[in-house]
């Protein structure tokens, strides 16, 4: 919440303080870039790509990146390339900025929604401290990713399966205008704005499913009842839309 | 127009994911000039049908439409009018594609005509001001120790290291008011009190 930070740095005394209050959603609309960091590169499940040449490639390259020159971009890789998921997290790196921005700018035109890149490239990632990895490793034609769901997820089958489950609670995280105007049947309704007051509605002897319309409410609800010590909660991370009484779920 | 559509998409994903970015609650609405004809309690307006919260798709003024994508639902159509009424906004033109609104609309024959069109805006702390997306753009030319100034990214810290603007900092405003109930202030705070700081988090909800 940036204005109320904001706040907190007026009451400190600080004399010029801006809300760039856009957020990212803003920063998105504007076309500009975001950025990952090396935290992120080297922990998370994603689809690094090293958009240098073969020969810089070879001499030193994080490690987990494909090479993917940047003048095979829009040329040998088109979107059919690129793996179908379009939540694919992709996160690009190179020695110079209008190859990025020619990745990243390819990646908006194929419709993925989780394309970043790390600033610096290698040498802002040997500065912090972190090893190369050395030889080629040139991009398949077929780039993959396989989403890999956390203990803690339900997978989009199992939970469609779980809705003519009596023993499966479905608990939806959405506000009460939401849940009104759509919802599984059975379903039961604790927005997450609520749930740290109302968690004790949540039944512990039996698996409940969270959903929400995006799976980040979701998440939220998730980790407050696991905050309460529930052990019986998954949560669902996908879109779920609904058209009357007919649902439609999305990875 | 393929392509176009995708950014829609896409920046519809990147605004449902900022919901839940840990971010601002929208303020009362600001009053404006133009009186309302009555007053509805906030309970009522949250239960009443008529009325949705959405991003704003395409204004367009030659056939008085507004498109809206309503929040994890489809996108409605609404007519407007000489009876409409603005709020924080002066007419149909100040309104743009990616804004939020409220829109209060009535069902008349096939058309949903918006009685009330509301921009949404984020409310700001006496003693800071707004930063444009333009204006951080020219900031983010410069370095921050050339810039002077400070970006702070208030969101969680799993949103900043997966996608964060370019020289942010990761400030959650969670650490910062345990910090300040603790009677301290974040060591990524500067001494120079006349440094420019900017906050951002993942926009109004």
């Amino acid at each position: 919440m940036s204005p109320k930070a904001a706040g907190l740095a007026v009451k400190y005394g600080y004399t010029n303080v801006k809300v760039f209050s856009g957020g990212d959603p803003a920063w998105a609309k504007a076309e500009q870039p975001f950025v990952s960091s090396a935290k992120f590169v080297k922990d998370d499940h994603i689809l690094l790509l090293d958009l240098r040449t073969a020969d810089k490639f070879a001499a030193g390259h994080i490690p987990r990146a494909l090479n993917l020159p940047a003048a095979k971009l829009d040329n040998e890789y088109q979107e059919a390339n690129f793996p179908e998921y379009k939540g694919t997290p992709i996160v690009f790196y190179s020695d110079n900025m209008a190859d990025t921005d020619k990745a990243l700018e390819l990646m908006r035109d194929y419709g993925f929604t989780k394309w970043t890149y790390f600033h610096g490239g290698v040498a802002k990632w040997q500065k912090l401290g972190n090893p190369v990895e050395i030889g080629p490793k040139p991009a398949p034609a077929k780039l993959t990713y396989v989403r890999k769901l956390a203990s803690h997820e339900i997978s989009i089958p199992d939970f469609i399966k779980s809705l003519t489950n009596p023993d499966v609670v479905i608990l939806d995280a959405r506000t009460a205008a939401e849940f009104a105007a759509g919802k599984f049947k059975g379903a039961i309704n604790i927005p997450s704005e609520t749930m740290e007051k109302s968690f004790n509605e949540v039944p512990k002897d039996k698996p409940v499913y969270i959903h929400c319309g995006t799976g980040m409410r979701a998440e939220m609800a998730y980790d407050i009842l696991k905050g309460k010590g529930y052990t019986n909660v998954k949560l669902l991370k996908a879109n779920v839309t609904f058209t009357g009484d007919k649902y439609k779920i999305t990875d | 127009m393929r392509i176009s559509t995708r950014i829609a998409a896409s920046l519809v994903t990147l605004l449902a994911v900022s919901m839940m970015a840990g971010c601002s609650k929208t303020r009362p609405q600001v009053k404006s000039e133009t009186p309302v004809p009555q007053t509805i309690p906030a309970e009522v307006q949250k239960k009443d049908p008529n009325k949705v919260r959405g991003n704003i798709n395409a204004v367009v003024g030659k056939n008085s439409t507004i498109s809206v994508n309503i929040t994890d639902k489809d996108m409605m159509v609404f007519k407007f009018n000489n009876e409409t009424v603005f709020k924080n906004a002066s007419s149909y033109k100040d309104l743009h594609a990616g804004e939020k609104v409220d829109v209060v609309f009535k069902a008349v024959g096939s058309e949903n005509i918006a009685t009330m069109l509301s921009k949404v805006l984020a409310e700001l702390p006496k003693g800071a001001s707004a930063i444009t997306t333009d204006e951080l753009k020219t900031l983010l030319s410069k370095s921050p120790e050339a810039g002077k100034y400070l970006l702070f990214d208030t969101r969680p810290p799993s949103r900043f290291n997966q996608a964060t603007i370019l020289n942010s900092l990761s400030l959650p405003i969670t650490e910062m008011e345990k910090l300040d109930k603790e009677g301290k202030i974040s060591p990524l705070l500067p001494n120079d009190k006349n440094t420019l700081l900017v906050f951002w988090c993942g926009g109004i909800t």
